[in-house]
């Protein structure tokens, strides 16, 4: 059921009001809400390596390079994840918790999610994984002895558009039908308008698009400009995006503590390198790991100096180093609304 | 709109409200296409890497329409192809880079006059593979495509 731009009936002037249109009417409104709200879900996938570059990683290396760190700026779901590859050598398990309170995730299922062989295989976990807003999931890979050889671990988040804060803003709007031997009261007539437009209103007030995308930078430095990927935004007047929201939040994690004063910038900026206001900065001195605070959010207008046109909007995904220390790898999570 | 008992209901007021309600459902985030990215990246991959670390395969949790494709080269040298199929495309993407260029993107809907949109199905196994004659560990390439949703009821 396509959102159509006119309901069954039009009514003119000297008509007599005829009762089963309005209801008629009043019920296609319903049935488009409902349908509009049944269209609730959005997909999101990421990939996320186990080796840096092409090196392995071994059970020797640090929790931070063990590991990846999943904010949750808003409700969302993990619907399954893949780990696809193996392992060179040993045995390692991938387990997963929730790093903000340290208990096991899913609550009630036993750990490891994933055991990775030597073999190159696709392993799968189907159980969804609920993301409260405000949390934070650790997902590492561990064991006595290992190293791993190509190892990929790909999630397929779920977003429910209807409720990224906790609430479920779904609406079920009550309307009265009307008989023709009704006198039908202005108060009935108005509670019925009030009843259609008040979901709207909700619906238009708390439905928001959440999708994930991360990137991850591994062992850059401060002698390269190099460490800045692109993608481009599309835009046009052909049933696409308007505009865009992002949020940005980044983190780092290092083989060793980083050196005093050392930080490490994660960007996303506009295609001539200009800000388009989303950065999140790392102090890392004495640090292996740094998770950056949630950006504020920034719509990706059609106004300068982000060029809009049909061609789309590039940008740029950008991680820097102030220090010749490589670092061991960047993840920037971004949310788009 | 609100009436009062005892005035005179207007009928271009009536249809006011149901063709502006109407107007603002179809703008609602619910129902408008969303795109979400998937960036691949193939960091310090040489011509003689070994074919694991030159492929990934990507289940599809949706129906998606494939709505760009780009590919950024950090550092490297050489040039390199990259396809991109899950076995079902009516045309696989192949796209040909020369690092230092910087970032490449197809035309919209990765489409020309032979092809128009195609639709990525949901539990399909995308395939990402990169060929190169990149002779440099300090490199980095990233695969980004473009996947539109519009109806999504499950």
């Amino acid at each position: 059921m396509d959102v159509k731009s006119v309901v069954p009936n039009t009514f003119y002037t000297d008509e007599l009001l005829d009762p089963n249109k309005v209801n008629d009417n009043n019920q296609y409104m319903i049935d488009v809400i409902n349908d509009t709200q049944s269209r609730r879900y959005a997909h999101s996938i990421v990939t996320l390596p186990y080796y840096l570059g092409t090196t392995a990683i071994s059970q020797a290396d640090n929790q931070a390079t063990r590991s990846y760190l999943i904010p949750a700026i808003d409700d969302m779901y993990i619907e399954r994840m893949y780990l696809d590859g193996s392992l060179a050598t040993g045995a390692a398990t991938v387990v997963v918790y929730n790093a903000t309170t340290g208990t096991t995730a899913p609550a009630g299922v036993t750990n490891p999610i994933f055991t990775p062989t030597t073999t190159s295989t696709t392993l799968s976990y189907l159980q969804p994984i609920y993301m409260a807003a405000g949390s934070t999931y650790r997902i590492e890979i561990t064991g006595a002895a290992f190293t791993t050889s190509k190892l990929d671990l790909i999630i397929h988040f779920r977003t429910d558009k209807l409720n990224v804060d906790g609430t479920d803003h779904t609406q079920f709007p009550s309307i009265q039908q009307f008989t023709e031997s009704d006198a039908v009261s202005a108060t009935s007539f108005n509670s019925n308008t009030t009843a259609i437009t008040g979901a709207v209103s909700v619906i238009n007030n708390y439905s928001r698009a959440l999708r994930i995308s991360a990137v991850v930078f591994t062992d850059f430095d401060n002698a390269t400009d190099a460490d800045t990927l692109r993608a481009s935004l599309p835009r046009g007047t052909t049933n696409l995006m308007s505009e865009e929201s992002y949020r940005m939040v980044s983190v780092v994690s290092m083989a060793s503590a980083g050196s005093a004063a050392q930080q490490i910038a994660c960007s996303i900026s506009n295609s001539t390198g200009g800000s388009i206001g989303i950065l999140n900065t790392h102090s890392v001195s004495g640090l292996t790991e740094s998770q950056a605070t949630d950006t504020t959010q920034v719509t990706i207008s059609t106004s300068s100096p982000n060029a809009i046109s049909d061609s789309g909007f590039d940008y740029r995904i950008t991680a820097s180093n102030s220090a010749a220390t490589n670092a061991t790898k960047a993840t920037i999570w971004q949310f788009l609304y | 709109m609100t009436i009062s008992n005892g005035s005179v209901l207007v009928d271009s007021d009536i249809n006011a409200v149901y063709t502006s309600t109407l107007s603002t459902l179809q703008g609602l985030r619910v129902v408008v296409p969303t795109l979400t990215w998937l960036h691949v990246t193939f960091p310090a991959v040489v011509s003689g890497s070994t074919d694991a670390f030159k492929t990934r395969n990507i289940i599809l949790p949706d129906d998606f329409i494939l709505a760009e494709v780009c590919i950024t080269s950090g550092e490297g040298n050489g040039v390199d192809t990259i396809t991109v199929d899950n076995g079902a495309m009516l045309q696989p993407i192949s796209m040909t880079n020369t690092r230092g260029t910087g970032f490449i993107k197809a035309a919209r809907w990765y489409s020309d006059t032979t092809k128009n949109k195609q639709v990525l199905l949901k539990g399909s196994t995308m395939t990402i593979t990169l060929s190169t004659t990149n002779s440099s560990t300090s490199s980095n390439l990233q695969v980004s495509l473009g996947l539109l949703s519009e109806k999504r009821q499950y």
